[in-house]
């Protein structure tokens, strides 16, 4: 059982839907806490529920048992202190990039001005200044992404999700983002403070995070909360960072 | 080494396609095999070669004989944030031949011209210009905020005196 009262708290919680007259178990009794600032992977197979539980720690569906706290405060709809990159940008195809970044404070009440000031902000730090006025047609998947991870720090969100935020972009773009994020995490002057993403790939896993939460498969539970004890940066080629991946796979069998 | 575009020596892949390229030279401590990075990350030569390309007519990367190495310029850029990568991309553009000639077509058309126009002073300058070309000028120019581009208009802007 996780201890109440930090940043985050997920509390006994379950997902099942009925469909065609069955009953689907989707995840079952998740239960983890996260107190200070740290990058989180939630790792998994295919179908376990990953993205599900994502969803429902950031309010945009509700457990069928169980809780999730963000300091103490139980969420119950979409929570404005955590914000989501999805895995395939979900961008507005007739919006600019400026436009597109400013959805994300649509529900922020703040004078226009400021809302062009942040979105401005953001999108410089996240390498896209002088792309304002471009259309996500006229965009690469990386850039695209860069939209997406703007639009969701654009409100200073405390908690950063990430539904498998590299997996639509090729290897070498991938590679360039994930860096760009550790370094947003990294940075102070910048929110957020924790981030939890959902991957199917343990090297990314292990690479990004402090901690890696590995769940079975359906109903999705939490068989291992691996922490992930090599400094930062990490070198992919070490014997240490070999053996981290290989404790972490041998979990799923 | 490769010339892009053919035979117009400009880079035709997205900078964070380079980027990624250095960064796992930078993991490998500067050097890799061509045929490493490619095995490594299931990348076909006819994709990589381009992002190689590039990162050697941005002075980034060096290729030799299937090995690849990262310049001390491409070591210093990916280590700088965002702004400072910006800055220093303008002096690598204003470096390229071709992107100089772009921007002088522009300023001479008194800083902002249509793209089509753009396109055809450009080919009287370099008959194998093509779109695709203007589509990779415009990019590094926005990049670098040297130029602007209105998609709906079709316009291109100087964006600061050069």
């Amino acid at each position: 059982m996780s201890r109440v009262g930090g940043l985050l708290d997920v509390i006994d919680v379950s997902k099942s839907y009925a469909a065609s007259g069955k009953h689907i178990d989707v995840l079952r009794d998740i239960s983890f806490s996260i107190d200070k600032p740290e990058v989180v992977s939630i790792v998994g197979p295919s179908g376990c529920g990953k993205s599900t539980l994502l969803r429902i720690i950031v309010g945009f569906l509700p457990p069928t048992k169980g809780k999730v706290l963000h300091h103490g405060e139980e969420v119950k709809g979409v929570d404005l202190g955590m914000s989501l990159v999805f895995q395939n940008f979900a961008l507005f195809p007739w919006l600019s990039v400026q436009d597109n970044v400013l959805i994300g404070l649509e529900h922020v009440q703040i004078p226009h001005e400021q809302k062009v000031e942040k979105a401005h902000h953001v999108i410089q730090e996240v390498g896209l200044e002088g792309f304002e006025e471009a259309t996500p047609k006229e965009l690469s998947g990386g850039m695209k992404q860069r939209v997406g991870l703007a639009r969701a720090l654009v409100r200073d969100p405390e908690i950063l999700l990430m539904d498998e935020p590299f997996s639509s972009l090729d290897a070498l773009t991938a590679e360039t983002l994930r860096n760009d994020v550790l370094r947003v995490w990294a940075d102070k002057s910048l929110a957020p403070n924790v981030v939890v993403m959902v991957t199917h790939n343990i090297e990314e896993a292990v690479y990004m995070s402090d901690r890696v939460l590995v769940l079975s498969s359906r109903p999705g539970r939490v068989i291992e909360d691996y922490q992930v004890r090599l400094t930062r940066p990490r070198d992919r080629r070490s014997p240490e960072f070999y053996k981290c991946v290989d404790e972490i796979t041998s979990l799923f069998t | 080494m490769a010339v892009p575009n053919g035979g117009l020596a400009f880079p035709n892949v997205h900078m964070s396609r380079v980027i990624g390229l250095m960064e796992i030279l930078n993991d490998n401590l500067g050097s890799i095999e061509l045929s490493k990075v490619s095995k490594d990350y299931l990348l076909d030569l006819d994709e990589l070669l381009p992002v190689v390309d590039s990162a050697e007519l941005l002075g980034f990367v060096k290729a030799d004989q299937g090995i690849l190495k990262l310049t001390s310029e491409g070591a210093l850029f990916i280590s700088m944030n965002p702004r400072n990568k910006k800055a220093y991309l303008q002096k690598k553009m204003m470096a390229l031949e071709l992107f100089r000639k772009a921007v002088e077509i522009v300023n001479s058309a008194g800083g902002c011209i249509p793209r089509r126009a753009f396109l055809v002073e450009l080919a009287k300058r370099y008959p194998l210009a093509s779109s695709e070309l203007v589509d990779w000028i415009i990019y590094y120019g926005r990049l670098s905020l040297l130029l602007r581009y209105d998609s709906q208009l079709e316009m291109i802007w100087v964006m600061s005196k050069q």
